[in-house]
This record gives C-alpha cells, structure tokens and sequence, in this order.
C-alpha cells in the first residue's frame, strides 16, 4: 500500500516536471510575442526610472556645476577623439587610393534615434524603445550621441529591441588603431570593460592611443570610435599582448542612442 | 493567501523587476548588478514550510521567475528552472538532513 502511494507519488512528480518542461518549451516558441507586450505594457514606467536612474547616479558622483562641465568637457573630449580617429582612417585610404575616384570614409549614415528603457542585470544587455516596425533589423550597430560604438541589436521584437553591449563576453569585433596601422579584437570581459586583443608583442601601442573600429569582418561600419588604451600587458611567453581600454561611452549616463541603418 | 493579497503581491514584485531592470541597473555593488528581484525569489522558497515539491509557494515563485525571464537577457525559462531545482534541493535538504524551527511546517 505505502509502496503503491509511493509510486503514485513519483508519477505525479514526474507528470508535473513534465508539463512544467512543456510549457517552458512552448513559451520559448512565443518569446517575442511575450517579451514585446510586456515591455509595451511596461516601457512607460521604464522610461521614467531610467531618467530617474541617470539623475539619481549624477547626484550621487558629481555636484551639479562640476558634472555639467565634465559632462560637456567629456563630450567634446570624445567628438574630437572620433573625428581624430575619422582624420586617420581617411588619411590611409587616400594614401591607399590614390585613383581619384572619390572613395572615402562614408561618414553618412541613415539614423535612428531611439531611448534606453532598461538594463539586464548581466550588464551586458540593453533594452530600447525601437523595432521592427520601426525598421530595426538584428546585427544593426548602435552608437551613442558622442559617436562612440556601443553594440549591436541582438533581438528584434516588435516595438522593442535588445541591444548587445561592446561590454558582453560575447561581443568581438575587428578593431584598429588608426596611423599605427595596428587591428586586432575587441572583446566584453563581462564587467563593463573591454579588452584589444590579438596584437602582436613587437608593436609599440602607448597609453591614450585612440581605437576605433575596422572594415574587416564588416560587424561594424569603419573609423567609429571604441575608446582609448587604459593598460598594455605583455608577458614573455605569450605572443600577443592584451590590451585595457576604456570604451568611449559610459552606459551609466546614457539615455539616447542612435541605431545604424544603413552604411 | 486570498486573491487581493496575492495580486498586490505580484504587482509588487513586478514593479521590483521593473526598477531593478531600469533604476538600480544605474548602481554597482562591487563592480555588479544586484539581482534583488531574484534574491526575493530565493527567500520565498527557502522560506517554504511545505513539505510537498508543488506547493501553493513555489507556484507563485515560478510565476515570479516567469517575470525574471522576460526582463533578461538569458533563455526563456532560465530562472524558472533555476527557481525549481533550487527550490526541491533546499526541501530535500531541510526534510532529510537540517532542523530548523521556521523552515519546519508547524
């Protein structure tokens, strides 16, 4: 008897996991749909405690006078970087291209202007306001007001869209540092920085060093600022060296990104 | 937990998600993103005095996992089975090794 309550027990257990398995794997079938009208449902209130978020995070770092004057400082510090970097980039080319047929850096790109409403927990991971009615295609690189390489969209639905930061473990793309003529990759470590690796141990890359991205592998458009070498480390036994940076935007104050439609 | 309760409840922990997802993402503890949301998870469950794997408690914290999986990055269902195999070590572990009084269904 206790051996029959017992099985019956197991069975019901094992038909609960199951059904639970089924639905797990039905709503996986349906993510977009679900995700999409949550955040519609939710975006308004979002909105509202990203800007409060931004707000509350520059109170808390700066007074207001000194923060308003860095964040313009910073501002223009970053503008000057890209066009440096775009300066470079289209001074190889010309060299390169010396067939006047007017092929230089497109700088034009089609835009889209579109709101952060919220963050993953990992970090690496952002949501807008933005998708696929509004044109927002997966893999379409987004930068931020400063011009500065934030990611690329990771899922579309359809009012909304998951950004994948430059910051996420998955994230690499083929980068350069213009004049030096020195690429390689930058990857997410997974903590909000990235890291240039692949280079090799005989090329001299110096502290403030502007990176930007490059042509090759066509993740992203070329020339846009990534951010400036923080640390070079180099070890006898490896043969490259491994690169800090500072990525050129901080998630933290961003509200209003741009997505790239067309390059 | 009659329907009231258990509405102003889940409004509550969707709100949590909510700020965890777009004010608190603003703020670091030692370099990471707290996860409050799911923490609130974890105590519900260790707080569970029944006895049975379905119980009415992990009912309610699979459904707030089901919340946890649409504002994350992750597969759908993540936290749902994080939230279940969490939730059947801790009853095994607490009716076969541990004794504590709250843990105990009175």
């Amino acid at each position: 008897m206790n051996l029959h309550k017992k099985n019956r027990k197991i069975i019901k257990t094992i038909g609960a996991v199951f059904i639970l398995a089924l639905i797990i794997l039905g709503l996986n079938f349906f993510k977009k749909e679900i995700r999409n009208s949550f955040y519609y449902i939710s975006s308004p209130f979002q909105s509202f405690f990203w800007t409060i978020g931004n707000k509350a995070s520059d109170f808390l770092a700066n007074s207001d006078k000194i923060k308003k004057e860095s964040v313009e400082i910073l501002a223009k510090y970053n503008l000057l970087l890209s066009e440096t970097a775009d300066l470079k980039e289209v001074e190889k080319e010309n060299a390169q291209l010396k067939q006047a047929l007017n092929i230089g850096l497109q700088k034009d790109f089609k835009l889209v202007f579109s709101n952060i409403i919220g963050k993953d927990v990992s970090g690496g991971y952002i949501l807008i306001d933005k998708g696929e009615k509004d044109g927002i295609k997966k893999n379409m690189p987004i930068i931020s007001s400063e011009k500065a390489i934030m990611g690329k969209v990771y899922e579309v639905y359809n009012n909304f869209s998951k950004v994948m930061l430059i910051f996420d473990k998955k994230s690499s793309f083929d980068a350069v540092i213009p004049g030096k003529d020195i690429s390689g990759i930058i990857k997410g470590d997974g903590e909000q920085k990235i890291i240039f690796d692949l280079i090799p141990r005989d090329k001299d890359v110096a502290r403030e060093d502007i990176i930007s991205t490059s042509a090759i592998g066509g993740i992203f458009p070329p020339g846009i600022l990534v951010g400036r070498v923080l640390n070079v480390r180099k070890s006898d036994v490896d043969p490259f060296q491994t690169i800090e940076v500072e990525p050129a935007f901080n998630i933290a104050k961003q509200e209003k990104v741009f997505i790239i439609k067309e390059y | 937990m009659n329907i009231l309760k258990l509405s102003a409840f889940l409004l509550l922990f969707y709100f949590l998600v909510l700020i965890q997802a777009s004010f608190l993402s603003h703020f670091y503890i030692f370099k990471y993103f707290s996860n409050f949301a799911f923490l609130a998870v974890l105590a519900m469950i260790f707080l569970d005095k029944d006895k049975k794997i379905f119980s009415k408690k992990l009912l309610i914290a699979l459904f707030f996992s089901f919340i946890l999986d649409i504002y994350s990055s992750g597969f759908f269902g993540f936290y749902i089975i994080i939230t279940f195999l969490l939730s059947v070590i801790f009853k095994k572990f607490f009716n076969n090794y541990v004794r504590i009084d709250f843990a105990q269904k009175s």
